[in-house]
């Protein structure tokens, strides 16, 4: 039995009275410590799925569990990072990361002290006084990060994560999360529009496709070790997921030739 | 601070060319001084109420029965407000009875509030209160029910749970325009507190208005209007002064 399990999962939201399908049918497994990305085109249903994983928003029809236990409301055992951060702008960055410490039983050194361990590991240390609003958005992502990570989840979802962020930036946040996730040994499922994120980051994808939003494959990513953007093998890989969508972009067939 | 003098000298032309208004429109006008007091009159009104110490008294008086009224129906109406933002079931059912309170002018209460709570500061006081309350009560709903669903979603996934959620995510979320309602409702509780003053007490600037009414002292009467005008005026930047300083505290707002 695996980890994460979704088994023939459907969600229907009813709208003026007319039932519409967001996804059908969809069935994965993720195993512990796996990265997986979920790709597809805008409005496939990736945000719904997600939100079905972390039990914000549970399947109309199917099952997720994890864990063996089903799903049916948020927990601090896995977390979710959105893409517009979610920080609370009226808390700096230091209270903003101790808010899922609140209702534990920690004193407020204790407190202080977790939240300011992972403030550091993602290279923050010098704005803890600062306010979200203070913060370029990677810088607020990272905090988004760190408040995750101190909960100590065991699942992170995360759903397009950087999908407000300049290329630069995002690289790096990718390689961050990517060492972040093996450092803290968590499982990680990635929602992400982005074929080459998706191929960069992920040990599986999952492929959608809209109308409603069902899985076209699941694919594991034969890559070994770092990887690196611009190698033939990563070039290569990118451009199998970009048939699935069909259509394959030309500036990549010049890579391959 | 450059602003602020920019602010003060607004301020200051914007008055001067008032009184010289004043003063133009009494000089061409017919009415007698006992009629319609020209600026020097109502000046002399003013320093004279402060020398016999009667103004310092009244806005004292008036103040005090302000603070309690507003200050009360402040605190009743957000938590009230904070409660039913985040049970719209329970609020479906208050919205009516509160839309049918709301258009009625708390001075239409305020026989029954002297029979109820009798004379001296309680009539007034309760009138300011039902003054504030309602447009409080009414933004405080507003602003939960407007609040980013994400917020929620943060809480619920950070096991934020009530009755905590309601100091530590929902009221600082809403407090933008909750404290918008805030200061909206001060400007119409000082408005009653005048009215609400004219009946059942012997202080207090509404009180000032009528006595010098009954005793045909129009410069009073006009010096006691001036009084409210600028008080209310002040009150407003002050609050204006808090909120800034709130929202800044909180990162709410850019400057
Ligand atoms: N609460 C809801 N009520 C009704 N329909 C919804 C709701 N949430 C999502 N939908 C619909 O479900 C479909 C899938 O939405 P979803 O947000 O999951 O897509 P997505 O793949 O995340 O898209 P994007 O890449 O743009 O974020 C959309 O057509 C959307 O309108
Ligand atoms: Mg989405």
């Amino acid at each position: 039995m695996s980890y994460i399990e979704v088994e023939r999962a459907t969600k229907e939201f009813v709208h003026d009275k007319t039932p519409f399908t967001a996804f059908e049918n969809i069935s994965l497994t993720i195993e512990r410590g796996e990265f997986v990305c979920i790709l597809g085109a805008s409005g496939c249903g990736k945000s719904t799925l997600l939100n079905a994983l972390a039990g914000f928003s549970p399947v109309t029809r199917g099952r997720v569990t994890i864990d063996g236990r089903e799903v049916v409301e948020p927990s601090t055992k896995y977390v979710t990072i959105f893409q517009n951060y979610g920080l609370l702008p009226w808390r700096n960055v230091q209270k903003n990361v101790e808010l899922g410490l609140e209702n534990r039983k920690l004193t407020r050194d204790e407190r202080r002290e977790i939240a300011s361990k992972y403030i550091d590991l993602v290279g923050l240390s010098a704005f803890k006084r600062s306010y979200p609003r203070q913060l370029s958005g990677g810088m607020q992502q990272r905090v988004a990060i760190a408040r995750a990570l101190a909960v100590d989840p065991e699942i992170l979802f995360m759903d397009e994560p950087f999908g407000a962020l300049d290329a630069i930036t995002r690289s790096k946040l990718q390689d961050d999360v990517r060492a972040l996730s093996q450092i803290e040994r968590k499982t990680v499922v990635f929602v992400t529009h982005d074929i080459t994120e998706a191929v960069y980051l992920a040990d599986k994808i999952v492929v959608l496709t809209p109308n409603p939003g069902r899985v076209k494959a699941i694919v594991p990513v034969p890559l070994q070790g770092p990887r690196d953007r611009v190698s033939h093998e990563f070039l290569e890989f990118q451009n199998r997921i970009f048939d699935l969508f069909h259509r394959a972009p030309d500036e990549l067939v010049e890579y391959m030739i | 601070m450059k602003k602020t003098l920019r602010g003060v000298r607004n301020v200051v032309v914007s008055f001067a060319l008032l009184i010289i208004l004043w003063q133009a429109v009494f000089s061409v006008s017919h009415f007698s001084e006992a009629l319609f007091p020209s600026p020097t009159t109502a000046f002399k009104a003013l320093l004279e109420t402060i020398q016999d110490g009667t103004l310092v008294g009244n806005i004292a008086a008036s103040l005090k029965r302000f603070a309690i009224g507003y200050a009360s129906a402040v605190v009743v109406a957000v938590i009230l407000g904070l409660i039913l933002g985040v049970l719209p079931r329970v609020f479906q059912f208050v919205n009516p009875i509160v839309q049918l309170l709301r258009p009625i002018s708390p001075m239409a209460w305020a026989p029954f509030i002297v029979l109820w709570v009798g004379i001296g500061d309680a009539p007034a006081t309760v009138v300011v209160f039902i003054a504030a309350f309602f447009p409080v009560l009414l933004s405080t709903v507003s602003a939960v029910v407007n609040i980013d669903p994400i917020y929620f979603k943060v809480a619920r996934n950070f096991g934020v749970k009530q009755p905590y959620a309601l100091w530590k995510i929902i009221f600082p979320a809403a407090f933008p325009q909750i404290a918008n309602g805030i200061h909206l409702a001060l400007g119409t509780a000082w408005v009653f507190l005048a009215a609400g003053e004219m009946n059942g007490v012997q202080s207090g600037l509404g009180y000032m208005v009528v006595d010098a009414r009954n005793n045909l002292r129009t410069d009073v009467l006009l010096a006691a209007i001036i009084t409210i005008g600028a008080l209310g005026l002040a009150l407003d930047g002050a609050l204006k002064f808090v909120d800034k300083r709130i929202l800044n505290t909180w990162g709410g707002v850019e400057n």
